[in-house]
């Protein structure tokens, strides 16, 4: 038991050391290319040095984009987790119902698979035209896209469900309420958290698309401005932020989920 | 029975000669039409040998990398190019069309994908400050096509005039102050939403300014949402087309806004693609001076331009609206300003830096990014 915790911490902080290792060697190329051989131009890609500039500078400068890093962030995370979490309460339990009942499914799913085909920035007319240029058309977006990933991971949860298992609770008498609650959902769990996971990232990365709408900030806001501004350093700052900040709410959801989702690991 | 059998036999030679005489007229036929197939494909042989050569020439002319717009201020160019006039002329455009304003033609530029690229003023101050380019000549006033629209039942629709200096200006200080304003923020809109405020004595924080990009501020303020949009032609066109009133355009306020040629450094110190430039120029001009010579001719043409890039404008008076308000110049026109070029790009700028877009040392870049002497040279002084 011992034995196993010790391979299993090893393999973590081996796992950690490639991990910065492999950032290393891409900050080194990126530098190499842009700094020390100059392949290409700083104004089609900005050194590291001065994207890292770029970054900490924007903690406390405004321009030319209007916000600080920080307030851009802030105003994303707004827009990204209202659409999020509407996602999630429509997606979890429409996907246990369509998978739970057939004729709910044969009803439900023409008009979902429309409904997933339609990419991100397809919606920004509709939304505009059914909720105005408030946060709630861009909520609605970031909701579109994250509703899908979440819906199918949830459905599919519940349709691998080991049939042996609910056999089981069949023969002991389980009613069709207990079989589902005691039995398919808690089996779906860690296909409904890989849904939720994979949501939020698209959810995150649709910020760029909702912010087309009305905003005076947020990263997408500051991406497309400083992309008219011609300033490559600050899109690549963008850039990074989306990531970084996407990154951190996954280890959030995956800490969550580690805890929670008996049987996980 | 005999007789039946040579009665048969007989029938089948007769018909076995009928069919020969068939065959014999077909094979005549075949070999007549086997000549005339000869004749075609020498013919198309000859054709296509034609064609070669003129594709050999085509390949062999010097090529003008040029980023274009689908929008009016490549309307020329487009006429150009689709008439085959660059190819008469001993030089050969491929455009790079841009459907999403200027920043992707300076991008274009930055990834070194274009030798020059028609681009308005506004986003000419990043060509010349962030790209290095040069401007060696404006050849359209596009002031004209940046205009603030209200919706026709609006307090601000109501007043024109309110200022004497700008008589053709509606609205008031009044009818304004606290109204919500979509444009995009940091663009040539900005400039014309507070060039519009400064009539009335007022400032950007006097009303509610939201960012929103032409295409989904129109649609929102259909939806009801805000009560002003800036727009750009040839959403202007249709926003006058559904009866929205346009409370002020960019040459209403004064300021002029040009559309410029910005030719890479690369471009602007090869001596052969400056002689292609050149000869684009000359070109640009002539049919310039020829469109506004016959605004019919224009009318149509720019119909089918519109058509080309899937918009539907036929009616006279929006088209003589785009005619006159974002203004083809003719050689005199733009000779006759020559010691301001630059000057228009140069005015965004100044306005760009009051807000915090550029910083200073881009001004003395878009001032000193500049060259009469290509127009000197091909028009006299």
């Amino acid at each position: 038991m011992k034995l196993s915790k010790m391979k299993k911490k090893n393999n973590k902080v081996k796992y950690i050391l490639i991990s910065i290792i492999s950032f290393t060697v891409f900050l080194i190329i990126w530098y190499m290319v842009t700094d020390v051989f100059k392949l290409v131009k700083p104004i089609s890609l900005p050194s590291p040095v001065k994207v890292l500039e770029s970054f900490i500078n924007k903690f406390t400068v405004k321009r030319p984009d209007g916000s600080t890093l920080q307030a851009h962030v802030l105003s994303s995370l707004r827009i990204v987790l209202t659409g999020y979490i509407a996602g999630s309460i429509v997606g979890v339990p429409l996907g246990i119902f369509m998978a739970w009942n057939r004729k709910a499914d044969m009803f439900i799913r023409p008009v979902f698979d429309w409904f997933r085909s339609v990419p991100g920035m397809g919606w920004i007319p509709v939304m505009i035209l059914i909720f105005g240029i408030n946060i709630a058309s861009k909520a609605a977006i970031v909701f579109a896209i994250s509703f899908v990933a979440i819906l199918i991971n949830s459905y599919s949860g519940i349709k691998n469900t080991n049939p042996v298992h609910m056999w089981v609770a069949q023969t002991f008498g389980a009613s069709n309420k207990q079989l589902l609650f005691r039995v398919a959902i808690p089996s779906a769990l860690p296909h409904i958290f890989t849904g939720l996971r994979q949501g939020l990232n698209q959810a995150w990365a649709s910020v760029v698309a909702a912010e087309m709408i009305g905003s005076n900030r947020g990263l997408g806001y500051m991406i497309q401005m400083n992309r008219e501004n011609s300033r490559a350093d600050l899109i690549i700052v963008g850039m990074l932020s989306i990531g970084l900040v996407g990154t951190i709410l996954s280890f959030v959801l995956q800490k969550f989920e580690d805890k929670y989702v008996r049987g996980r690991h | 029975m005999k007789k039946l059998l040579a009665l048969l036999i007989a029938i089948i030679m007769v018909m076995g000669l009928v069919a020969c005489g068939d065959k014999k007229e077909d094979t005549a036929k075949d070999d007549s039409k086997k000549a005339e197939d000869v004749k075609e494909e020498a013919a198309d042989d000859k054709k296509e040998e034609a064609a070669d050569d003129k594709e050999v020439d085509e390949a062999d002319l010097p090529v003008l990398r040029l980023g274009v717009f689908d929008s009016r201020s490549s309307f020329v160019n487009w006429y150009i190019m689709e008439n085959g006039i660059d190819v008469e002329n001993g030089f050969k455009i491929e455009p790079t069309v841009s459907t999403a304003g200027g920043s992707f033609l300076n991008e274009a530029i930055g990834a070194g994908k274009i030798d020059a690229t028609q681009i308005g003023a506004a986003q000419a101050v990043f060509s010349a400050s962030v790209y290095d380019c040069i401007n060696v000549v404006e050849f359209s006033e596009a002031s004209g096509s940046s205009a603030i629209f209200a919706r026709p039942d609006s307090d601000e629709a109501q007043i024109i005039g309110d200022n004497p200096d700008f008589p053709e200006v509606r609205g008031s200080a009044d009818t304004i102050k606290g109204k919500t304003f979509m444009y995009p923020t940091g663009s040539m809109s900005q400039l014309t939403v507070a060039k519009y405020l400064e009539v009335f004595g007022l400032t950007l924080d006097d009303i509610e300014s939201v960012n929103t990009q032409y295409g989904p501020g129109y649609q929102a303020l259909q939806a009801g949402e805000g009560d002003t949009v800036t727009l750009y032609s040839p959403l202007t066109l249709f926003a006058m087309d559904d009866g929205y009133v346009s409370l002020a355009s960019l040459d209403q306020l004064g300021q002029s806004v040009r559309d410029c040629l910005m030719v890479t450094r690369e471009a602007y110190e090869d001596p052969e693609k400056m002689d292609t430039i050149k000869k684009w120029i000359k070109v640009l001009f002539e049919y310039n001076e020829k469109f506004q010579e016959d605004k019919e001719w224009q009318r149509e043409e720019l119909t089918k331009f519109h058509a080309f890039y899937g918009n539907d404008i036929a009616d006279p008076i929006m088209l003589d609206t785009e005619i006159e308000k974002h203004y083809l110049l003719t050689v005199d026109e733009a000779m006759a300003s020559l010691d301001d070029l630059g000057k228009s790009a140069l005015g965004v700028g100044q306005y760009y830096y009051e807000i915090g877009i550029i910083e200073e040392d881009a001004l003395e870049k878009i001032e000193n990014n500049v060259d009469k002497s290509i127009m000197e040279e091909l028009f006299g002084k």
